[in-house]
């Protein structure tokens, strides 16, 4: 077949086919003779730095949380971010294995140096961090890592909600909350290292197909003669059951950071995903964000355990028993998505009794969440409290045992208040301790 | 378009065809096809459908010859063994319906079909689809053993839109040449069209020739489908993609030329109940379609023993019924001869009736 390599740009300019729709740029053909037109990608607008000036005054611009723009501290100009409110629409992803290969990688190891479009200057910046300040000539700047590909940058976000100013009344009220803290903890004030960061998190959805079996048990009352006496007792009968349950999980939260305490993230959660944008780097103006250093991989291997917990929550459910033995189960993932998104937390420390302890603040929702630190003579005296009752009615009937009936009346009430106020203790020596923990 | 020319009943015009011996070009009454013959006499009947008179007829054919053959490849010993097997299991097989005889009566029989050259100018849009793997789960949970992971990959298709200009030059894309083109691949099954070789005059000695009843005019949209759909596959190659689907092109086919194929058929024969009963062969996969009649005559004659077999029994029986009437014993034989009698004579129309239903729900026109 001798083909011929004519131009073919004189050919069928009339054709209705022709020419590609808006969007559409050639790309390499691997026959001679046909030219193939794709779907350009979407321009890597963020593989560049962009600095953030204002347009009246020249200033370093930031983005207000209370005017839901881009604002000048210095004039008080504005503008407008043309980012979409795409909620939990926001774009996922397959886990295909390219993208497991590129996730590996992360943010790339070296540190990328960055030339101030502003004044010039090189400076710095390790990988992971997403934004910065020039230290020269004080502009905000955002950038995004080419390292890792597309998919690899934030695909939403959701933005400050919250403004800075609002923290310290926020914490404050917080910190003045709850009987077995401090309360001089009310007094305090300042806050230190008070900063409005954006987190790196991974979203996952799965339908989850769970098949269980197990022996399951249900009771059932039996007479029996006991020295010539009719007695019951409960007996448990044991059938093989078997079932199947669908977990759908949508948007399920995991973070992508080790740097900060994942016992406070969870107490600060939830975001409301429904509040998502595109990913725009105008929000992230003038504000810290980190890229994620857990790589997908890893965070997924932590939301499918998450998941499988959640499965077999629900195939122990769906046994209908308490009473359920030689359980076993296959969990079958499908329809797996993942995305990666930037949340915003304000991240500060306080100091009380030259010890430092950190809070963090929901920065859509503005819950406070942290460390807290606790008066321990408080939480001995209210154990003590809730232990006496039971332990003095006890003592009362034993004394009283001489009496007869009455005593005994006592010992048992005192038994059944002392274990009531053994629960009471542990619950609340569980909240002293977690109360302090990081 | 090639030249047409009107072929008379001599073959004088067809030079360039280089025929070996002088041909005929015949026209049959009954099934309406026209063939080109080996030697100047007319048979008494239709090569293909072996019911018609033939007659000499002029009809209209180009005049330069076959540009490709796909070459016989079942030999008359591979002919006997699939038609061998064919005929097996045929119940009250007419002694006409017999391998060898079959291999005897057969002859080569050349089915066209139309080779058309172009060049395809024009535009083209279709989603072509990659290939790709997703990396998913499947856990296990017992009280014993604990939470065990397998990786399972799962192949998925990414489609994308694809838009494009293309300028190919196709050569010898086959198209049909015949009304029952389909129909007749539906009974001969598929060709493998790549074994073509170049026309040799030689393969025609003795074989019969059929002449297309499709104009190129009149085969045109069916050569368009089966130019596109090369033209679709070569896109999908162009654009790296796996898969192709919704292909359209808006083109136009300049420089058309149109030659013809032959690709090989066996005709051979066997008579039953008076008729004639063609059976056609592939050539190439040896596939045997035709009518597998059973003989009447054979059943009939069967029936008829079993009828003779059971008056006999029964005549018997009865002789020895009333024998009993003296000797006792007698009557016993008797009585089951008479039952065995009546036994055969029920079942005696039963091989007349299998043959007769078996053969009526044949019917010729089914295999014309």
């Amino acid at each position: 077949m001798d083909h011929m390599m004519n131009d073919v740009s004189s050919v069928s300019s009339t054709v209705g086919l022709w020419p590609p729709p808006q969007g559409f740029a050639p790309v390499p053909s691997h026959v001679a003779g046909i030219e193939v037109y794709a779907p350009a990608p979407e321009e890597k607008a963020d593989d560049k730095t962009h600095t953030f000036k204002c347009r009246y005054c020249g200033g370093s611009i930031v983005y207000n949380p209370e005017q839901r723009r881009l604002t000048c501290p210095y004039c008080g100009g504005t503008q407008e971010i043309a980012a979409e409110e795409v909620g939990q629409r926001a774009a996922e992803f397959e886990f295909t294995l390219e993208a497991m290969e590129q996730a590996r990688y992360g943010w790339g190891r070296e540190r990328k140096e960055l030339v101030c479009e502003s004044c010039g200057a090189a400076v710095a910046v390790a990988p992971d961090v997403l934004t910065s300040v020039c230290a020269f000539c004080g502009s905000n700047r955002v950038h995004a890592r080419d390292v890792t590909g597309d998919m690899l940058r934030p695909s939403a976000l959701i933005p400050f909600a919250v403004e800075r100013d609002r923290l310290p009344t926020l914490v404050a009220e917080w910190l003045g909350r709850g009987w077995m803290h401090p309360p001089e903890l009310r007094n305090v004030r300042a806050l230190r290292k008070l900063t409005g960061v954006y987190l790196p998190f991974w979203t996952f959805d799965a339908d989850i197909r769970a098949d269980w079996k197990a022996e399951v048990g249900t009771e059932r009352v039996e007479r029996y003669r006991s020295n010539g006496e009719l007695r019951t007792r409960v007996v448990i009968d044991w059938h093989w059951r078997s079932g199947r349950v669908h977990v759908p999980v949508d948007d399920h939260l995991v973070p992508g950071t080790i740097y900060t305490s994942r016992v406070i993230l969870e107490k600060v959660s939830p975001f409301d995903l429904s509040a998502l944008v595109t990913y725009d780097p105008a929000y992230l103006a003038g504000w810290q964000a980190k890229g994620y250093d857990i790589p997908l991989e890893d965070a997924w291997r932590q939301g499918r355990q998450d998941m499988r917990a959640l499965a077999k929550r629900a195939c122990y459910a769906d046994t209908g028993s308490s009473h359920v033995r030689n359980f076993r189960m296959q969990v079958d993932f499908s329809n797996e998505q993942w995305r990666y998104i930037l949340l915003p937390v304000y991240i500060a420390a306080y100091t009380f009794e030259d010890r430092t302890f950190q809070v963090m603040v929901n920065g859509q929702t503005s819950k406070v969440a942290g460390q807290k630190p606790v008066a321990w003579p408080r939480v001995w005296l209210a154990i003590l409290a809730m232990l006496s009752p039971g332990a003095c009615l006890g003592l009362l009937g034993l004394l009283t045992l001489a009496v007869g009936g009455i005593g005994v009346v006592g010992i048992a009430s005192g038994a059944i208040l002392f274990v009531l106020g053994l629960i009471g203790a542990f619950v609340v020596l569980k909240q002293a301790r977690e109360s302090e923990a990081v | 378009m090639n030249e047409v020319a009107e072929i008379n009943t001599s073959t004088n015009e067809m030079a360039s065809w280089d025929l070996p011996t002088a041909m005929t070009v015949v026209h049959c009454a009954h099934c309406g096809e026209a063939h080109l013959l080996p030697g100047e006499t007319v048979p008494a009947h239709c090569p293909y459908c072996l019911q018609g008179p033939v007659a000499r007829q002029p009809t209209l054919l180009r005049k330069e010859p076959p540009e490709q053959v796909v070459p016989f490849a079942i030999s008359p010993t591979a002919m006997a063994q699939v038609l061998q097997r064919w005929s097996r299991g045929v119940r009250f097989r007419p002694n006409e319906l017999n391998p060898t005889l079959l291999v005897r009566r057969a002859y080569r029989y050349f089915i066209p079909v139309w080779l058309v050259d172009t060049r395809v100018v024009g535009v083209w849009r279709a989603d072509v689809g990659f290939d790709y793997q997703v990396v998913s789960y499947q856990d296990r949970y017992s009280d014993v053993g604990g939470w065990r992971s397998e990786e399972v990959r799962e192949d998925r298709i990414r489609w994308e839109p694809r838009i494009g200009r293309i300028e190919r030059r196709y050569d010898n894309v086959a198209a049909p040449a015949l009304e029952d083109h389909w129909k007749l691949l539906a009974r001969l099954g598929e060709y493998d069209l790549a074994q073509r070789e170049s026309y040799q005059p030689e393969i025609l000695s003795g074989g019969v020739v059929r002449i297309p009843t499709l104009d190129p005019q009149a085969a045109w949209p069916e050569a368009r489908m089966a130019i596109d759909r090369m033209a679709g596959e070569e896109c999908r190659q162009a654009s790296g993609g796996n898969h192709i689907r919704g292909f359209t092109i808006e083109a136009e086919y300049q420089d058309l030329h149109w030659t013809q194929l032959l690709i090989p058929a066996y005709v051979t024969w066997y008579q039953e109940e008076g008729k004639v009963w063609p059976v056609l062969i592939n050539g190439q996969t040896g596939q045997v379609s035709g009518p597998r009649l059973a003989s009447s005559r054979k059943a009939n004659t069967t029936a008829l023993v079993l009828g003779v077999l059971a008056v006999f029994t029964f005549l018997l029986g009865g002789i020895l019924a009333l024998l009993g009437t003296i000797f006792s014993p007698a009557a016993i034989i008797g009585g089951v001869l008479l039952v065995i009698g009546v036994l055969i004579g029920l079942t005696a129309p039963w091989p007349a009736i299998m043959a007769w239903s078996h053969n009526r729900r044949i019917s010729l026109d089914e295999f014309l």
